[in-house]
């Protein structure tokens, strides 16, 4: 070896090395971690608390519940922290065997009791959560063994599985929630395949893969969720590889997202309806002829192809179809001429009062755009209105704020309001809307009909005899007593960055990354 | 911008001796201004007959039928997203800009006048309280002042015209304030006192026409800057709600298709862009116009 050589052997290899190390760089670094943006940021992660998609997202990565749904169908109830489960004869005793050898990410082990504190805590009064409700037939909670947890409820309750296997019925380490106590919702611990790492307000949520997670490891080594609140700005994250998977795009990108090659739109189904509620407690639409009427005034084929460029379906019923008991009518017929008839046999010299429209604005597919329209259909029956666009949080504290006197909320100011909900579980989603004295039942509906059905469906034990009830509930508010002017159901638009892989969105707007592989 | 003019160098009833202003931007050759002043008077004609052009029908009806479609001779400007003629949008949307301009900057003149002028010719420690509130009201953001004021108002365009015209009183306080101050003690003003008229009578025939031109010029600055306000505060969404035909309201709802179909946007954007411009052109040559020292220049 000459003397000269030995120099630029080790510059060569030391190239080498430097552009291997270079070259590998920018491979393994994105590969770690995937980057998730949506359009709003969470409230908060704790899931008893909580009732946005946003911060379910996150929760799904970072919780187990006792139960679970197979899959995006939403087909079968599997264990997921329960092992099995029994009932008892009575229908009013369940038995559930849990898994062995869990810990909460802060090695707190899961157990009977962990079970039994979570489920107090979500019945607790002093928590406040406003999915309590959903646990009012349960009467005690008792753990026999460490390995057995046995749910007591008052009357059958065939609707307990479906509740715990709702994201709020997540199993949070008791530890964690003495240790932090007002605080936890930010320092959320559970038993899921990602762990919980820092969270900086209106920027984004780090998570960080459980070595120690018990089932399938997520593959992703962390995930990060960021708020992105401009649909447009959200276009651009995507195109500039910015994130790798991006929720709510809007519709009229779709084309320009498909032609950029960067990314794949994933158009996927949704359990979101979108509707204007209207209030039954006070004229014009305490008469059902009314709520008919101003149901034929609206084009939403129009709606749907002009407004929502064809993303998004015509509904035709209450519940969506994939979801749990949804059912398919003959949508509403656009007959203005069949509208105007009815108005005038109610009213025969026309409503001569003005119709208050509440929207919000950004927090559903085209909401304002849509909301607008409907008033035009309504201006064109002869109805007059009078429009406000309301900024989203003001807007859900005004309606759900109780009032003395007319429906008994805050809603009692406005004639129709624009909401949607994508619960995919039938039995919440319609009982919140239709039951009477119900803190959802924004509109006043006392219907004795789904009243009585509803009472029969809580503690009908046949799973297939349940969902008929659910059946005729739509039924009858769909052909005879409408609440609402039901408008779209809402299509998801999610774009996935070009040769990520293995990303399952669910109906109800949420997205589970475990699987996901970057390129 | 016209607060630069020192009062002192307005001659007495200056304004009354001069060509008219049309004449002096033909004599003057500004063709820019002249072509400014013209798009103003347009403006002005479209918001004036706006209604015997298009019915407001006609510029709210939706017509999901007719969305987003491209210019063309039934449409020369296209329709927007719910198939509202853009063309009969922009000229009602005038009208609208135009009320909230000029009822905006008139409340801001009569009460900022005012109170400019009653510091400035009482000078003393009531008159620096009235200054120090002229100071606070100055560094108080507008923006924010107007998400209060809609707050508790409601979303209107009278809400919109307050939030402008009391967030503009400073501006016209701080401006008469001076010259006033300086005028009082001048020999026309001592001479009219010395024959016994009132301290009103001084003030309003004597002092402020002789500020007239000053007033004149930073109006038309205000009008523009009105116009820009209000439409930033509408499309923020605190302006007046759907489906008033409101140029910042039009702005925020075709944002989304600016990629795809941008003439939507481009209709009131371009608007918004030749009115602000030709104010601030017209009031550029005004101000040359009556400041006597750039008088002859180029």
């Amino acid at each position: 070896m000459s003397v000269r050589s030995f120099p630029a052997i080790a510059w060569r290899a030391g190239r080498a090395l430097a552009l291997a190390a270079l070259a590998a760089l920018p491979l393994a670094l994105p590969a770690q971690t995937l980057r998730f943006v949506q359009g709003t940021d969470l409230d908060t992660l704790d899931p008893a608390v909580t009732r946005s998609t946003p911060s379910h997202i996150v929760l799904r990565h970072v919780f187990n519940r006792l139960v679970a749904w197979d899959g995006p169908k939403l087909q079968k109830i599997v264990p997921e922290l329960a092992d099995s489960w029994t009932l008892s004869a009575d229908g009013k005793t369940w038995t559930f065997r849990l898994h062995h050898g869990v810990k909460f990410h802060d090695g707190t082990p899961f157990n009977a009791a962990a079970v039994k504190a979570n489920l107090d805590r979500l019945r607790d009064p002093a928590l406040g959560s406003p999915n309590r409700s959903h646990y009012g037939p349960i009467e005690s909670v008792s753990t026999p063994s460490d390995d057995t947890v046995v749910v007591a409820t008052s009357q059958p309750m065939p609707t307990l599985l479906e509740v715990l296997a709702e994201p709020w019925s997540s199993i949070n380490s008791p530890a964690a929630i003495e240790k932090y106590g007002k605080a936890y919702g930010r320092h959320p611990v559970g038993t899921g395949p990602y762990g919980f790492k820092s969270w900086v307000q209106n920027e984004k949520v780090v998570i960080e893969r459980n070595p120690d997670y018990y089932g399938k490891p997520g593959k992703p080594q962390s995930i990060e969720f960021r708020p992105v609140p401009e649909g447009s700005a959200r276009v651009i994250e995507l195109e500039t590889g910015n994130a790798d998977v991006v929720t709510h795009l809007p519709p009229e990108s779709a084309d320009e997202i498909r032609k950029s090659g960067k990314a794949e739109l994933q158009v996927v189904p949704s359990s979101y309806q979108v509707f204007f509620e209207l209030n039954t407690a006070k004229a014009p639409f305490d008469d059902v002829r009314m709520r008919k009427a101003v149901n034929l005034a609206i084009d939403r084929k129009a709606i749907v192809e002009k407004i929502l460029n064809g993303y998004g379906k015509v509904p035709q019923s209450l519940i969506p179809p994939g979801v749990q008991a949804s059912q398919s009518f003959a949508p509403y017929a656009f007959d203005p001429k069949q509208a105007r008839k009815l108005i005038h046999e109610v009213y025969p010299r026309g409503f001569d009062g003005t119709l208050v429209l509440w929207t919000s604005s950004g927090r559903y597919e085209k909401d304002r755009a849509v909301a607008e329209a409907v008033q035009g259909y309504l201006n064109d029956v002869g109805l007059k209105t009078e429009f406000k666009v309301w900024e989203w949080a003001a807007y859900q504290k005004t309606l759900y704020r109780a009032q003395p006197g007319g429906t008994g909320k805050g809603s009692n100011d406005a004639n129709l309001w624009l909401l949607g909900t994508g619960i995919t579980d039938a039995d919440t989603r319609l009982r919140r809307k239709l039951v009477a004295g119900d803190s959802s039942n924004l509109t006043g509906y006392n219907n004795p009909k789904v009243e009585a059905l509803m009472k029969e469906a809580s503690s009908e034990m046949s799973y297939d005899k349940r969902i008929a009830k659910y059946g005729e509930v739509q039924r009858i508010v769909w052909q005879d007593a409408p609440y609402s002017i039901p408008l779209f159901d809402q299509v998801q638009l999610v774009g996935v960055r070009k040769g990520v892989k293995g990303i399952v969105i669910y109906p109800d707007e949420v997205v589970d990354m475990t699987g996901a592989t970057l390129p | 911008m016209a607060s630069s003019i020192p009062a002192s160098s307005i001659p007495d009833g200056a304004a009354r001796a001069r060509p008219g202003f049309a004449a002096y931007l033909l004599r003057e050759g500004r063709w820019l201004a002249s072509i400014a002043a013209l798009a103003l008077v347009l403006f002005a004609l479209a918001a004036v007959v706006a209604p015997w052009l298009y019915s407001w029908e006609t510029a709210t009806r939706v017509q999901l039928g007719s969305a987003l479609l491209a210019p063309s001779p039934a449409h020369w400007l296209g329709t927007d997203e719910l198939g509202r003629d853009l063309v009969a949008r922009v000229v009602w949307g005038a009208r609208i800009t135009l009320v909230v301009a000029v009822s905006s900057v008139a409340i801001a003149l009569v009460a900022g006048v005012a109170l400019g002028a009653v510091c400035g010719f009482y000078p003393g420690r009531a008159s620096s309280l009235g200054m120090g509130l002229v100071d606070f009201m100055l560094a108080f953001p507008r923006t924010l002042f107007a998400i209060m004021l809609v707050t508790v108002a409601g979303n209107s365009i009278l809400s919109l015209v307050l939030a402008i015209g009391i967030s503009t009183i400073p501006v016209y306080a701080r401006l008469f304030y001076a010259p006033v101050m300086a005028m009082r003690r001048r020999e026309f003003v001592l001479a009219s006192r010395a024959i016994g008229a009132s301290d009103t009578r001084l003030l309003l025939a004597h002092i402020l026409p002789n500020l007239l031109s000053l007033l004149i010029v930073q109006s038309t600055l205000s009008l523009a800057e009105a116009i820009l306000i209000g439409s930033g505060l509408s499309f923020l969404g605190l302006g007046p709600p759907p489906p008033t035909p409101e140029w910042g309201v039009m702005i925020a709802g075709s944002r989304a298709h600016i990629v795809a179909h941008p003439h939507v946007i481009l209709a009131p954007g371009c608007a918004l862009f030749l009115v602000i411009l030709s104010f601030n052109l017209v009031g550029d040559a005004l101000r040359d116009y009556v400041d006597p020292r750039s008088r002859g220049r180029p």
